[in-house]
C-alpha cells in the first residue's frame, strides 16, 4: 500500500486534516501556535519601574512592511505580510496569515514617545517604552506629625 | 512495522520527545502554521517557528516523515510585571508523512526572519513535465 501523500489536497478541510495530525503524530503536549484571526499580532506586555515591554511575533514581515508608532496613549502595530508565489507554484496548504494588519493597543502609563525604541529579529518585535516621570512611582515621605 | 493505515500511531512513541532531550522547567510546544506550495521541481514548505535560531532548530526526513521542531528559549522578562499576556513561548514541533517521490538526500532548509522554509526536491521521475499536445 502506499504511504499517503505529503499533502493530502483533502487538506483544504483544515479541521479535518489537523485532527488527523494531531491524533497520529503530535506530541503529546502539542498545542496549535496561537494565532488570533481578529487581533494580529498577538502581543505581551510586560512593565517596570521605568518602561513598558510590548513583544509581538511577526515571523516573515520584512522592516519596511511595518509600521510602529505612538499617539498619546495608544501604540499602534501595523504593517503587511507579503508571501512571494514563485512561478508555477500552487498552494497545497494555506494556514499563515497574509496581508494588512492594524492594531492599536491603549498604554496602561504616560510614555515618552520620543525614547520609544522598537527592535524586530528572528520575527520577534520588541518595543520599550520608558514611562515618564510622572508615572514612574514616586516614593513618599511619611512624615510624622508629633505631639507637642 | 507494518504498512497499514494504523502505522503512524506505532512511530509517535519512537519520535523525539521534544520536551525530554533537554534539561528544563515544563515549557508547552507549539504546532507552528505552515503554508506548502507545489512547484514543478520541488515541494515547498513555510513555517512559522518566530524567536528560534538556527542552531536550535532540526529538521529531519526519516521513514518518510518530515519532522520539524526548534527549542525557544523563554523570553519573560522576570523583573517585569505582565500586563497582557496573549500568547506563550514554547518549543516547536510538527511532522508530516511525506510520499516516496521526494528525494530525500537533497532535502535543504534555511531559517531567516523567525520562518524556516524547508525544500523538498521530487525525484527525477516525478516532476512535472511539459508534454507537446501535438495535431
Amino acid at each position: 500500500m502506499l504511504t499517503k501523500s505529503l499533502f493530502d489536497n483533502a487538506a483544504f478541510d483544515i479541521a479535518h486534516e489537523m485532527d488527523r495530525l494531531f491524533e497520529s503524530m503530535a506530541a503529546p503536549r502539542t498545542l496549535p501556535a496561537f494565532r488570533s484571526r481578529w487581533a494580529f499580532p498577538a502581543l505581551n506586555v510586560w512593565e517596570d519601574d521605568q518602561n513598558l515591554y510590548v513583544e509581538g511575533e511577526l515571523p516573515g514581515i520584512n522592516r519596511e512592511d511595518l509600521e510602529v508608532s505612538v499617539a498619546g496613549d495608544q501604540l499602534v502595530i501595523k504593517g503587511q505580510r507579503r508571501l512571494d508565489l514563485p512561478e508555477q507554484a500552487t498552494a497545497l496548504r494555506r494556514e499563515r496569515l497574509v496581508g494588512s494588519f492594524e492594531r492599536s493597543i491603549s498604554l496602561p502609563a504616560a510614555i515618552h514617545a520620543e525614547r520609544v525604541e522598537a527592535n524586530l529579529r528572528e520575527g520577534i518585535l520588541w518595543i520599550t517604552l520608558p514611562k515618564t516621570e510622572g508615572c514612574q512611582p514616586r516614593r513618599i515621605e511619611v512624615k510624622t506629625d508629633r505631639a507637642s | 512495522m507494518n504498512n497499514s493505515t494504523t502505522a503512524l500511531e506505532t512511530t509517535a512513541p519512537q519520535s523525539i520527545d521534544v520536551q525530554s532531550d533537554r534539561p528544563q522547567t515544563h515549557t508547552w510546544t507549539y504546532r507552528p502554521n505552515v503554508d506548502v506550495l507545489d512547484t514543478p521541481e520541488a515541494v515547498l514548505l513555510m513555517a512559522d517557528m518566530p524567536g528560534a535560531s538556527s542552531d536550535s532548530i532540526d529538521v529531519s526526513f526519516e521513514n518518510g516523515i518530515l519532522t520539524i521542531q526548534a527549542s525557544v528559549q523563554p523570553r519573560r522578562r522576570h523583573a517585569a510585571r505582565p500586563v497582557l499576556q496573549e500568547y506563550g513561548v514554547g518549543n516547536f514541533h510538527r511532522r508530516f508523512e511525506v510520499d516516496e517521490t521526494i528525494d530525500a538526500r537533497n532535502v535543504s532548509a534555511e531559517y531567516r526572519d523567525g520562518v524556516l522554509n524547508v525544500r523538498l526536491p521530487k525525484t527525477q521521475h516525478a516532476r512535472r513535465h511539459r508534454v507537446p499536445v501535438t495535431g
